[in-house]
């Protein structure tokens, strides 16, 4: 017997009730539900995009009733609908959102969560049986896939909701939910997939990728935009002036006391940081200024544990705090009605980021959103007036989806081989169906199979290796349980450092922090996490025994994030406010507090314009710099550096490090380059249209780039694995570093096409060659400037102190080595420490470690990291 | 025989008692003896990696053997010391690991080969009698080379020098416009050598050597002058 859906009147009735009225796109969505079409419903924050999909849905929805079971408790209907977030902080709020009108609405039908922050009491009940409604997150669904009895438990799903498609498109979590949604329409022809997504300047691709291949007489898919007016402030905090500020990599500390006053006249605030080092310290700053906030100012980013994160959403909820110091982990949907203010601290990077997190104040419709800007850097107030021109000029960045990732492939097609199994052509014509992978070749297809059948295309490369293979039947499955059982623990596209569970000696668990982090400690050290200042007691099976530190100060976690680039869109915004500038005009707050800066600038080197292509010129103790500021965002700097340093280097070969920032680039050299008279040439762009790529890959092969890339594609491909807290140590010895992979691939199977992906993502989102040809091409229509330096100008500061460098070297390395040594050597003013055997040179030792060591003889195989461990505790002890 | 050209890239490490030859393949040489010294080859690990799934091509012990056989015939070596962790695992047994062992035996019979037993031969356990490896404990005096003691774990042993792996010691160098280079190197603190990690497939410690000791680092096809660790 199938359930009826719930009546439209019903719902009218629902609405009515609570003094509501439904807006038109809300009736637009119902009507495409009802007519059981997929579509793309994009609104702003905060304008009821959930309540339209789940009373949509509700009356679209015949629930098949659960087989009746004579002595069992009634059950709700099998799980029909999937609602994925893409952050667990949302899945929670999520689940309250969606209950209450089904409780009056649907009674029959359950609600749960699965997420990482399930508890495993939650996750037995619900494995016994799946609510109506599951609330859960794109690793979680793919966890899902995994399951032996996939087929049974997800055949009654009808509908899957993705929450803020926007966030998920652009990234490797977005293709694992394509290659979920494939799967689920392949079981289920007629799935109706909705996704919500806000700000986002393609919603035609967004759709398409969400639906995939059209499907013959499957209704078209809709698009409704629901364009609810809302009002965006964008203001910033200015300084007192703008030469007084730290130049860039800074925490931006020094505005505390104009943030403590706009913390003062709001009611409950935001306070975004870009990353979760940066939000320890900005609480930790807070509370030392206003000892008498604790309690009511509070920190929230993804490493802190549950509790406190959920203890952190209650009380925004409840409006009982002043403040919240958090990371992207609050960007999301989270319905935070009382918040009135949202304060950023330095640059939001891009127009649709900083609208999101705009859109967390006022959270309601007709209700102002205000986002205040704090300025990091002087140039960030040109960033801000920038910003506010791109959002009233409605200039928003669009998204793509990733080119068929093989890594993400290769995952998949361990989770289908463990969730039932697979026949390769059906698979093939599934994963096709998807956005990302619908120019799949047949060869790039052959080798994933190759790849976890038997290593690699040629069997006499890999012997003894097996992950999947096919049975008597001829279905793929995989055949070995601790095979089966570490695929599932490392599901998923989000690659982190491994990391290490902080708890107290006596308590509950704090969060987790990156075990490199916690390698470099010895017990004993401080750190400040969590809001708190913590001492290391000792490292116990992948857990970090932490107790209150009595006073003093210590290191901050960092946390190894990917940096957001500034987008396109920004940058351009950004160089036309220069070109103002450059013109004398400075017609806002912020251009006019930043403009002694930039007259300085003008005066010892010049403003890039659009016209204008500025370089600089430097000699200093460090070496040669140069200095170039196309504007053009990190990731064409970064391939654009690379391109540069490899032309500077031929013939004469040498050796460059590299710094890049979203504004420009430089190149540091131990030789002078004639840069006035290369650049020119240096900057063409070639004749026939493959050279530019031959040259890019030339260049690559001279840095680290594809080396770095790879850490990634080893950790989804399966290649490397995260140990989990109170796990054995039985992974040990199947430890490698993705570095050491790199090398052996190269070296022993070079036709491996996980390294032609570090490549090609290299090539496609790092340094884009169609992005990199088009800024060859613009700055070859502007006019170059080349100035010689007296000392570093406004803008070359903060890439000379940037830390993160690339090289790029084709030098021999025998040759750079000897530099370096006769560099020592030089410093050592040739009066080098003397030893038993012969001079030596001086070094600085990062670390230290006692005399000798003591090997740990009861752990199941020491390796070198229960060395490393056994070496710091007899430091300890010594 | 030793020829002035295989040492070109060496260096001269004078002990107390003994002269050692530290050699750019990563490895030891001391003349008395005509004794090689090599630490960690690690052979087999790749097989253990590809036996539990993971896909790390094969080749490894092949080289790793290749670099020992043109070393020991550079030198006309007599005898060969492997200074703990020959074999990585178990899985280590087994043919892709063994056979190229037994080929090598088979090549080189009169050369004399002793495994100071390390943390993973403990438990990999001994390799096959036919492969005719002289397996000790540590400390191991070598003969023809009195107060030297082959180890696996780095310590001191009084009125000895003594060589030693385990640590696979690295050393990070900086120089001009900012360049920075890991190499792995000898690594010597009062009576202790420790050797690089010889083997192909292996890495190298994240950590900085202990501070006062000496580092020669290996790179470029040679053994760099000394460099010194300090606070």
């Amino acid at each position: 017997m199938a359930a009826r859906p719930v009546s439209g009147a019903a719902v009218q009735r629902w609405i009515a009730a609570r003094g509501w009225k439904a807006f038109a796109f809300q009736r637009e969505v119902w009507r495409a539900m009802k007519e059981g079409r997929s579509g793309l419903l994009h609104a702003n924050t905060g304008t009821g995009k959930t309540l339209a999909t789940w009373l949509g849905a509700l009356q679209a929805l015949s629930v098949e009733a659960a087989p009746v079971r004579a002595r069992a408790k009634p059950q709700g209907p099998p799980l029909s609908v999937l609602w994925i977030t893409p952050m667990r902080a949302l899945a929670a709020d999520t689940t309250r959102a969606l209950r209450e009108p089904m409780a009056e609405l649907a009674p029959g039908w359950t609600i749960g969560v699965r997420s990482g922050d399930t508890t495993s009491g939650e996750r037995s009940a619900q494995d016994k049986r799946l609510p109506t409604v599951l609330v859960t997150t794109p690793e979680s669904l793919t966890l899902q896939l995994a399951r032996a009895d996939a087929r049974e438990t997800l055949a009654h799903v009808q509908l899957v909701v993705v929450d803020e498609w926007h966030e998920l498109l652009g990234n490797k979590r977005g293709v694992q939910v394509q290659l979920a949604l494939a799967r689920l329409r392949q079981r289920r022809p007629g799935l109706m997939c909705w996704a919500l997504s806000a700000t986002l300047g393609n919603l035609d691709d967004a759709l398409a990728a969400l639906v995939g291949a059209p499907v013959h007489d499957a209704p078209a898919p809709a698009l409704v935009r629901g364009d609810v007016a809302k009002t965006i402030v964008v203001d910033t905090l200015l300084p007192e002036r703008a030469e007084r500020f730290s130049w860039g990599g800074h925490m931006g500390l020094r505005m505390l006391p104009q943030v403590l006053q706009a913390i003062e006249d709001s009611g409950t605030t935001l306070v975004f940081t870009n990353t979760r080092s940066q939000s320890e310290r900005w609480y930790q700053a807070l509370l030392d200024a206003r000892p008498d906030w604790a309690g009511i100012v509070a920190l929230h980013h993804g490493s802190l544990a549950r509790e406190v994160r959920e203890w952190v959403e209650a009380g925004l909820k409840g409006g009982t705090l002043r403040a919240v110091v958090c990371t992207s982990s609050l960007d999301l949907g989270v319905d935070f009605l009382p918040v009135d203010r949202v304060l950023q601290i330095g640059s939001a990077k891009g127009i649709a980021r900083l609208l999101q997190r705009a859109g967390r104040s006022g959270h309601a419709p007709g209700r102002p959103s205000r986002v205040t800007l704090v300025p990091t850097h002087s140039l960030e107030l040109v960033e801000a007036a920038a910003a506010r021109h791109a959002v009233q000029a409605g200039q928003v960045e669009s998204r793509q989806s990733p080119h068929e990732p093989l890594d993400v492939l290769v995952q998949h097609l361990v989770t289908i081989a463990l969730g039932g199994g697979f026949v390769p052509g059906d698979l093939l014509a599934e994963v096709r169906s998807t956005t990302a992978y619908r120019h799949l070749s047949d060869g790039n297809w052959q080798w994933a199979l190759d790849f976890v059948r038997q290593g690699g295309p040629s069997l006499a490369s890999y012997p003894d290796f097996q992950r999947v293979a096919p049975d008597e039947h001829g279905t793929w499955r995989v055949p070995d349980a601790r095979l089966a059982r570490r695929h599932r623990v490392n599901i998923g596209t989000i690659v982190s450092d491994a990391s290490i569970s902080v708890q107290y000696l006596q308590g509950g668990p704090l969060g987790s922090v990156e075990e490199s982090f916690v390698a470099r400690m010895k017990p004993g050290d401080c750190f400040l996490f969590g809001g708190r200042l913590l001492e290391l007691v000792r490292i116990h099976q992948m857990t970090a025994h932490v107790k209150k530190a009595a006073s003093g100060s210590g290191a901050v976690p960092r946390w190894n994030g990917g940096r957001m680039p500034l987008s396109n869109t920004l940058a351009d915004a950004v160089l036309r406010e220069l070109d103002a500038a450059h013109r004398g005009v400075f017609d806002s707050p912020e251009m006019q507090c930043v403009r002694p800066l930039l007259q300085i600038q003008r005066t010892w080197s010049a403003l890039p314009t659009p016209a204008t292509l500025v370089a600089e010129t430097w000699k200093s103790r460090e070496g040669w710099h140069l200095f170039l500021y196309p504007f053009a965002g990190r990731q064409v700097h970064l391939g654009l550096a690379s391109l540069l340093a490899w032309r500077a280097a031929q013939p004469e070969q040498a050796t460059f490090s590299i710094a890049i920032n979203d504004y420009g680039l430089e190149l540091l050299s131990a030789r002078e380059i004639a840069w006035p008279k290369r650049l020119p040439t240096l900057l063409a762009t070639p004749e026939q249209p493959g050279a530019l790529l031959a040259e890019v890959l030339a260049s690559l092969n001279a840095t680290e780039l594809s080396r770095r890339r790879f850490r990634e594609i080893a950790r989804i491909a399966g290649l490397i694995f995260q140990s989990h807290p109170g796990e054995r140590q039985s992974n040990r010895q199947l430890q490698a570093s993705a570095g050491l992979y790199f090398d052996v691939f190269q070296k022993y199977d070079p036709g491996n096409r996980l390294l032609a992906q570090a490549e090609s993502e290299l090539l496609s989102q790092e340094l884009d060659v169609q992005l990199l040809a088009a800024a060859l091409g613009r700055m070859r229509a502007q006019q170059l400037r080349v100035v010689a330096l007296a000392r570093p100008s406004p803008l070359a500061f903060p890439l000379m102190v940037e830390r993160f460098r690339e090289k790029l070297t084709n030098e021999a390395l025998s040759d750079r080595i000897a530099r370096m040594v006769a560099d020592l050597e030089g410093r050592a003013g040739g009066n080098a420490v003397g030893t038993a055997h012969e001079d030596a040179t001086t070094v600085f030792a990062q670390g230290s470690m006692p005399d000798a060591i003591e090997i740990d003889r009861d752990s199941h195989l020491p390796t070198r990291r229960a060395t490393r461990r056994a070496r710091r505790t007899s430091a300890a002890r010594s | 025989m030793t020829t002035a050209a295989s040492l070109a890239n060496a260096r001269l490490l004078q002990l107390e008692s003994h002269a050692l030859w530290l050699l750019p393949e990563a490895a030891a040489w001391h003349v008395g003896s005509r004794t090689l010294f090599v630490a960690d080859l690690h052979l087999g690990k790749s097989a253990t990696f590809r036996a539990r799934g993971l896909p790390v091509p094969a080749g490894t012990t092949q080289d790793n053997l290749r670099r020992l056989a043109t070393m020991a015939a550079d030198h006309a070596a007599e005898r060969i010391v492997f200074l703990g962790d020959l074999l990585h695992s178990r899985h280590a047994q087994h043919a892709s690991a063994i056979e190229p062992l037994r080929a090598w035996r088979a090549a080189h019979p009169a050369l004399h080969r002793v495994l100071v037993r390390g943390n993973h031969d403990a438990h990999a356990g001994d390799p096959p009698r036919a492969l005719g490896f002289e397996v000790v404990d540590e400390p191991w005096c070598v003969g023809g080379a009195d107060g030297l003691l082959a180890c696996h774990h780095p310590q001191r042993l009084a009125g000895s020098t003594v060589l030693a792996g385990h640590w696979h010691p690295a050393v990070v160098l900086r120089g001009p416009a900012r360049d920075v280079q890991r190499l792995a190197c000898f690594c010597v603190v009062d009576g202790l050598v420790v050797l690089p990690a010889f083997g192909a497939f292996t890495g190298s410690s994240p950590l900085a050597p202990p501070i006062g000791s000496t580092c020669y680092p290996v790179g470029g096809g040679r053994v760099w002058p000394a460099i010194r660790t300090v606070v």
